[in-house]
């Protein structure tokens, strides 16, 4: 009797799971996992779009920040996890493009893991101090080719799409300047303010509060178009440089995720982006949503990657 | 309205409703989270993240706060009772409180290690409500060659934890040095000596490396040598509370270690674990009995379990002050905040000001507050010394696969802890401290990073670390630590009268 009882409790805990699939998920907590330090535009990106889908899905989403490696060291933990939809990648073209391409590491690249959405972009933006010597992109220019490596820009680590964004503009504008890398926006913050570089690259969300505060003025910004922010600011593009570049931000999950869960979690961030806390947070990140479902956003991460991809090969940044 | 008006208007909401339940439950769970190898501070502080939603945003700041300044002295226990830190932070404190719990003074420690502690996490509260306004400035005064400066100033700690050989001390501490170049370079994007293991991708992960060179060590230590398995005598819990007599021995330590705590903890990137290091061998350079360093120093315990809460104090001034946060817990208060739908950065102290004083009045709460949290759960805590040796060993070794497991997730983890299990034993027998290997690990990205970072800064030229006067200081005061035994040694030749026999060799 007792064999008896126990076959069927064991018979039990091996079915039960099936029974209740699919329906029943998310049952526990789902992980989100960003390779940055907590703080930067990266994980309040997470946290905010965590908080946002609150309510939308039946159980919390957990940020868990896992620094290091241009980001990528989030990709190598998520790719060894279950693809069972309760651990989700943060990724942006820096972390699941350039820098898996930079370093000769195709596992940790976007397509090896399964699209889940493109969340929303903020734009690239070149800061300097307002009591800077130039006042236009010509004189910048003139000035950085008569000194060579003399203006300093601080970003984050080579690798993300700060640094892409100056070293596209070196090439295009013939000019050589100093880039400083750091291990995020917070600390380029800092070296900047703290009068260790003449600009600073990254995104308005960043900014801000320091320009509010009258420590820093926008001076470029790397859009295709002006910016609504600050309209009297000019383009890359229009001073006949292709610098084009944005900070999109995405979800991305270990490969093999069942299409349902894949959905069920598309569906959920798409109406998060709805909700009054996220307008509030995009509001003030003055970001904008560029939400793409799994198809169209694997659709444009192709396209993106080729792009990338050739500059990273004009650049000669493949390493081996 | 003054200073002290908003403080009690602070107090008053941070004890509102059940705000006192609330700091005590963050302070619990922030002790018993950094006493598990693998939950850090940051860790703790995330894993309550969530709970705090549905607070109001001062409620939910100030139970981090309590989160945090638990898990500050949370991570001693282990390594008081078992030599094992549970957070980087506590690596310096069990070079001494190991020893003293080997001498049955384990509750003794633990109770200096907390009220000690509490006493540098009051202190810096204080400073940071008196100055965070004028001092939020001077944090942009500590860029890379400053950072720099610092860190090789720790590394003279070398010299203090070598022993009988100054050679085996730099080996090891060359050893821990060449151990952070291991992983993905931020500064070019290269990869380094990962050996195709994705899991190296972002570096030897610190705790295991710790827990393996310290507490695995340790164990195998016992194996071999069934004279230091012997029981510790029985540990009177009641004795915990340091007495006057013992607050005088320590006091100066326990000064010494809250001014590092401070100037450490304003320095951005420069965290509890360097903090607690530095204050060690400054708490040894001015004490009066610098003899029982490593032999059982209450001193020992007290410099940098005071300083590593001393950062407290000082890594929020960059966070309320500028928006940028000063270590990875101060980061996930700011997330709390951006949560709560508050933008950090410069207008945080004007914008929220009640916010902010109760955030202050919290912080002194949650620091008053470990005294008697902490000697419930250290109370706890002794029991487990009163295992039999054999059973306490296999409940240790547990604890370490597990937490160094559930830290990353990575099995190459506990695997690395064992590797420097073996490592950490050989270095022992052989007379290579592995303090020093720690003290390489804990500063080697540091050094290495600003130093690059300086000369891009500098464009190639060294002479930024002497034209910037912060930097300068501090590598005047390193040369200074450095130079100052050769002279002693010099003076004494200088004095002892040379007998004859030994004049033509020695001239």
């Amino acid at each position: 009797m007792r064999l008896f009882l126990a076959l069927v409790v064991l018979v039990l805990m091996v079915t039960a799971p099936g029974l209740s699939a699919p329906d029943a998920y998310p049952t526990r907590p789902i992980t989100f996992v960003v390779g940055f330090a907590p703080g930067g535009g990266a994980d309040v990106f997470a946290r905010a779009l965590a908080e946002a889908a609150r309510g939308i899905l039946p159980q919390p989403v957990v940020v868990e920040n896992r620094p290091g490696a241009g980001g990528t060291a989030a990709n190598a933990y998520v790719s060894g996890r279950p693809a069972d939809g309760y651990t989700l990648l943060f990724a942006h073209a820096g972390s699941s493009i350039i820098t898996p391409i930079i370093a000769n590491q195709p596992t940790l690249k976007w397509d090896a893991f399964d699209t889940i959405a493109r969340i929303h972009g903020e734009e690239e933006w070149l800061m300097v101090k307002p009591d800077a010597p130039w006042k236009t992109m010509e004189e910048l220019i003139a000035f950085a080719k008569a000194n060579p490596r003399k203006v300093r820009v601080a970003g984050s680590a080579i690798g993300g799409i700060d640094s892409f964004v100056v070293l596209a503009w070196e090439k295009e504008a013939g000019i050589d300047v100093e880039y400083i890398p750091h291990e995020g926006g917070g600390p380029a913050v800092l070296a900047f303010l703290g009068g260790n570089a003449e600009m600073v690259v990254g995104n308005m969300s960043e900014f801000f509060q320091h320009f509010q505060a009258r420590r820093m003025v926008p001076f470029v910004v790397a859009s295709e178009r002006r910016s609504p922010i600050f309209p009297q600011v000019v383009t890359f593009k229009e001073k006949g440089y292709d610098v084009v570049f944005a900070q999109w931000r995405s979800v991305l999950a270990p490969s093999g995720v069942p299409s349902s869960r894949i959905a069920t979690l598309a569906v959920a961030f798409n109406r998060a982006l709805g909700s009054e806390a996220w307008k509030r947070f995009n509001a003030n990140a003055r970001a904008v949503d560029l939400y793409l479902g799994p198809a169209d956003f694997r659709r444009f991460l192709v396209n993106e990657e080729a792009r990338l991809a050739k500059i990273i090969e004009e650049l000669g940044l493949r390493s081996r | 309205m003054g200073v002290i008006e908003q403080l009690l208007g602070g107090f008053a909401h941070a004890l509102a409703g059940p705000g006192l339940l609330i700091m005590a439950a963050g302070v619990a769970w922030g002790i018993i989270g950094g006493a598990i190898p693998g939950i850090s501070g940051a860790v703790a502080m995330a894993l309550a993240l969530p709970y705090t939603f549905s607070m109001d945003a001062a409620t939910a700041l100030v139970m981090l706060a309590g989160v945090w300044a638990g898990a500050n002295y949370g991570g001693s226990i282990p390594a008081i009772l078992m030599r094992m830190p549970g957070t980087p932070g506590a690596a310096a404190a069990l070079l001494d409180g190991y020893e003293l719990t080997r001498q049955g003074k384990a509750a003794k420690a633990l109770g200096i290690s907390l009220v000690c502690g509490t006493f540098g996490g009051l202190v810096s509260i204080i400073f940071l409500i008196a100055l965070v306004l004028p001092l939020g400035n001077l944090v942009l005064a500590f860029g890379s060659p400053e950072i720099f400066a610092l860190a090789l100033f720790g590394l003279t700690l070398i010299a203090g934890l070598s022993g009988k050989s100054m050679l085996k001390g730099l080996a090891a501490g060359a050893f821990g040095l060449l151990l952070t170049t291991v992983g993905l370079d931020t500064l070019t994007g290269s990869l380094r000596l990962t050996f195709g293991r994705r899991e190296l991708l972002s570096g030897v992960d610190i705790i295991s490396a710790m827990i393996g060179l310290f507490a695995v060590s340790e164990m195998f230590y016992q194996l071999a040598h069934p004279a230091r398995r012997e029981t510790p005598t029985i540990v009177d819990a009641r004795t915990a509370f340091p007495t006057l007599a013992e607050f005088k021995e320590v006091w100066r330590a326990t000064v010494v270690g809250t001014i590092v705590g401070l100037i450490v903890g304003v320095m951005p990137g420069a965290g509890a674990t360097a903090s607690s290091f530095v204050a060690y061998n400054e708490a040894r350079r001015w004490s009066k009995r610098p003899e029982l360093f490593g032999k059982g120093s209450m001193e020992g315990v007290a410099g940098p379990e005071t300083a590593n809460n001393a950062v407290q104090g000082g890594d929020l001034v960059p966070t309320l002050a500028i928006g940028i946060p000063g270590s990875n817990s101060a980061a996930i208060m700011l997330a709390a905040l951006i949560l709560h739908g508050i933008v950090p950065g410069p207008f945080l102290m004007s914008q929220h000001t009640e916010l902010v004083f109760t955030l202050f009045a919290g912080l002194i709460l949650v620091n008053l507050l470990m005294i008697p949290v902490g000697v419930v759960i250290l109370r706890a805590c002794l029991l487990a010394l009163r295992l039999p040796p054999p059973s306490l060993v296999a409940s240790i070794l547990a604890i370490i696969f597990i937490g160094t497991f559930a830290a990353d997730l990575f099995v190459l983890n506990p695997i690395l802890a064992l590797i420097f299990g073996v490592i950490g034993y050989g270095m022992r027998v052989t007379g290579f401290p592995p303090a020093a290997t720690v003290l390489g690990l804990v500063l080697g990205f540091m050094v290495e990073s600003e130093l690059r970072r300086s000369l891009i800064i500098s464009h190639g030229s060294w002479a930024i670390f002497v034209t910037h006067p912060i930097s300068a200081v501090l590598l005047l005061a390193t040369l200074a630590v450095l130079l100052y035994p050769v002279f002693l040694n010099y003076r004494r030749r200088r004095k002892t009268p040379v007998s004859p026999a030994a004049a033509p060799a020695g001239s």
